[in-house]
This record gives C-alpha cells, structure tokens and sequence, in this order.
C-alpha cells in the first residue's frame, strides 16, 4: 500500500485552493471515469448479436449514443436491449427496436461490481471566478503531441471538465415507494448539498439475465426503474420485480444545476 | 511513456487502470470550457404553444466541431409536485416527447409528437453536457 499523498488541478477560472470538488478538473482522491473502448457499430439485422468483447473479467460501465437520421442520443429503447457482462456487450433482439440502427459506444474502465466512496473535501458554491490566472496541465493520449488542437487527443486537459465520480454502490436494499408497495432498491446516501449527475445500471432477473442494463432513470418497460435525485440521496428503484440479482449506481460529483450558467428558451 | 496518478492506497507503480484517478493510457470524456455558447449549463425551457404532429426543432446551436459530439441530457420537469424525478433524456409524457440531440454543426433541442397536436404548457430544466469526444463515427 501506498503513502497516501494526493494530488488536484482546479479548472480554469478556480484556485485550486478554494474550489469546490464539482470544479475541479481531478483529484486524486476519486476517479474519472476513463475509457476503455469506443467505437461505432450497426445493427443490422434483428438478432442476437455481440457488439463488442472486452474482456476485462468484470461487467465495466458503458454508454451507448444511438443516431437516427444523423442525429446522436440516447436512446431509452435501444438501451433496454444493450447489456453488458464480464466478458462482451451484446445486443438483444426486440421488436421495439427498428433496424439497421447505428450505435456509438463508450466502455469505462469502472467496475459495476465494486463499490467505492470518495470524501467531500469542498463542496461550497464558490462562483466562477475569471480574474484568477489560468495555469494548468495537459496530459495527451499515447502517440500524440502535446500542442494538438485536438480535445480528444488529450487525457486530461485543465481547459476542460471530465465527469468525476463520487461513488458506486451496488448494495440492493427493500423499501417501499410513495405508494407504499414494497421495492427493491439501489440507495447511494450523500453529502454533496445539490442534485447530482448519476448512472443506473440494472441487471434483471429475467430481462436480458446476467447482463446490466443502463436503465435511463425511468422506463415503463422492464426492467421497470425509478431514478430519483435528492439533495442528500440518489435513488435507483426497481419496481415490480424479484429482488434484481444484480445493480449499480455511478454517482458523480457534478451536480444537476447548481454552478451552471442558465439560458432561458420560451417556446 | 504514459502519466497515471493513483488513488488513495494504491502504489502507482502496481496500480491498475481502476485504481488510478487518471491513467493517460485510458482518457477521460471531457467538456470544453472555452466554448460558447457554453458546452456544459442548463436551460429553463417553458413550453407555451401548439405543437404539430411530427418534429419541431425548438432550439438548435453551432457547437463548433468537425464532428458529432456525444451530449448527455438529463431533463426535470419543473411544474411536477415534487422536483425530485429526473430522467437521461428524452422527456415523455403521453404522446409528447422531447429530446437534445447532436449532428456534425449542431445541438439541437427537438419536440417529438405522435396522433394529434399537442400544447403541453410545461416547463422542463435540461441540464446537459457537450462532450468533445464522439458521438457518432467522425
């Protein structure tokens, strides 16, 4: 085991002294979420069929962008029938899936198997502050040079942001929701003071068995999930279901609105 | 060479990719903070019309790449009793739908409805990230 000496770079605008962790561009104590894999793929035909073998030995999470008429979203539909395991992500047929559909594909080096817990070291609501002079890092992709114009050439780049992750919880608990039935859920308590980003995964007990799903955070279809944001707990709730075999919940330090600069459309 | 700073406990020489919070072999997605208008914010959207059947693009923006880049978008309805549901995109509500996505120029926020016109007299907050990694082939 390591000493445990750390390490953070704020992002510009921010003394790194007094910025909140949600400004940060990274710091030692918690992880980015690193990509392992990405690429396009299309399904071309309604069938079983393995998008990608990745092999890392562990169900890693993923993120799947789906373009329709050259367009780029997620897409609830295709998700549900996206799963991940150990070994590949697969796609599973469904009639709610109209083919050939093009995906574009991220695979994380995160584990959903295995919880971590990052500390809070500052979460005031410091606004941004342009008058503070702009040092930094950029730390480049293998192979390629450190005066690219590129973003995506870069690791990490402090005139950027990178989502970072304040936990990943896997425990499945019973509880009961506003109606009062008896559920099962994914409970990530925390201290943050705002509505965080997060990442539900599912794996059902019927539906696409022994894969995790990325559920988006409310879905009609099995597996049927609520995803609820609150200021001091993150939710993911499986409703009308056996006890899942398995989930995960990706709680990121980014919050939902606060630190953001707002537009206003009317329409 | 590669730069890699491990977490808390680990032994950077021994670490694995996981164990690390930043490893240059494994890049992280990012957001641009220089662009604008801005790459990662929110948007009060009030919705007080008509809309047709079909899609109707309410709002669309120059996003300043070569390429499709990969948008996250997780949308609140603000008139809800309670604001505490929130949902990656897209917002549906009966035959209503709304989603931001992304071309090779721009973001685009598109309203999506089936059957009959509809005037959903809503308002959502999207809070949405522009990544500059991909999100489609380009």
């Amino acid at each position: 085991m390591g000493d445990n000496i750390g390490i953070k770079v704020s992002q510009e605008g921010y003394q790194v002294q007094s910025a909140p962790d949600a400004k940060l561009l990274f710091n030692s104590s918690w992880p980015l979420l690193k990509v392992e894999y990405q690429d396009s793929y299309t399904i071309k035909s309604n069938v079983d069929q393995i998008i990608y073998s990745h092999n890392l030995n562990y169900p890693p999470a993923f993120y799947v962008n789906t373009i329709y008429s050259g367009k780029s979203s997620s897409n609830p539909t295709l998700n549900l029938n996206i799963g991940i395991n150990d070994k590949e992500l697969k796609y599973f047929a469904s009639g709610a899936v109209t083919v050939p559909v093009t995906i574009y594909f991220y695979i994380f080096r995160l584990d959903l198997t295995k919880s971590i817990e990052a500390p809070i070291t500052n979460i005031s609501t410091l606004l941004e502050s342009p008058t503070v002079e702009n040092y930094g890092i950029k730390v480049t992709n293998p192979g390629y040079d450190v005066d690219s114009s590129d973003l995506r050439n870069y690791a990490v780049h402090s005139g950027t942001q990178s989502p970072m992750i304040h936990s990943v919880t896997t425990e499945i608990v019973k509880t009961t929701n506003n109606g009062g039935q008896e559920v099962w859920a994914v409970q990530a308590n925390h201290s943050l003071g705002y509505y965080p980003l997060f990442f539900p995964f599912v794996m059902s007990e019927s539906f696409l068995t022994g894969y995790y799903t990325f559920t988006g955070n409310y879905t009609q279809s099995a597996p049927r999930v609520f995803g609820t944001l609150q200021s001091t707990r993150v939710e993911l709730i499986v409703a009308s279901q056996p006890k899942p075999p398995a989930a995960c919940l990706i709680v990121f330090k980014d919050p939902h609105a606060v630190l953001l600069p707002t537009e206003e459309i009317n329409a | 060479m590669s730069f890699k700073i491990s977490l808390p406990g680990y032994d950077v020489k021994e670490a694995s990719p996981e164990e690390c919070a930043i490893d240059s072999n494994f890049p992280s997605l990012k957001i641009n903070k220089h662009a604008r208008p801005v790459h990662r914010g929110l948007i009060k959207l009030n919705l007080n019309r008509t809309y047709p059947v079909g899609d109707t693009i309410i709002s669309d923006i120059e996003h300043g790449y070569i390429y499709t880049p990969m948008i996250w978008a997780v949308i609140a309805e603000t008139t809800a009793s309670t604001l505490n549901i929130f949902g990656f995109q897209p917002y549906v509500s009966g035959t209503f739908s709304l989603e931001i996505k992304t071309d090779s120029v721009k973001r685009y926020i598109i309203a999506s409805v089936s059957g009959a016109p509809v005037a959903p007299a809503i308002s959502l907050l999207i809070s949405y990230a522009l990544f500059v990694e991909n999100g489609a082939d380009g």
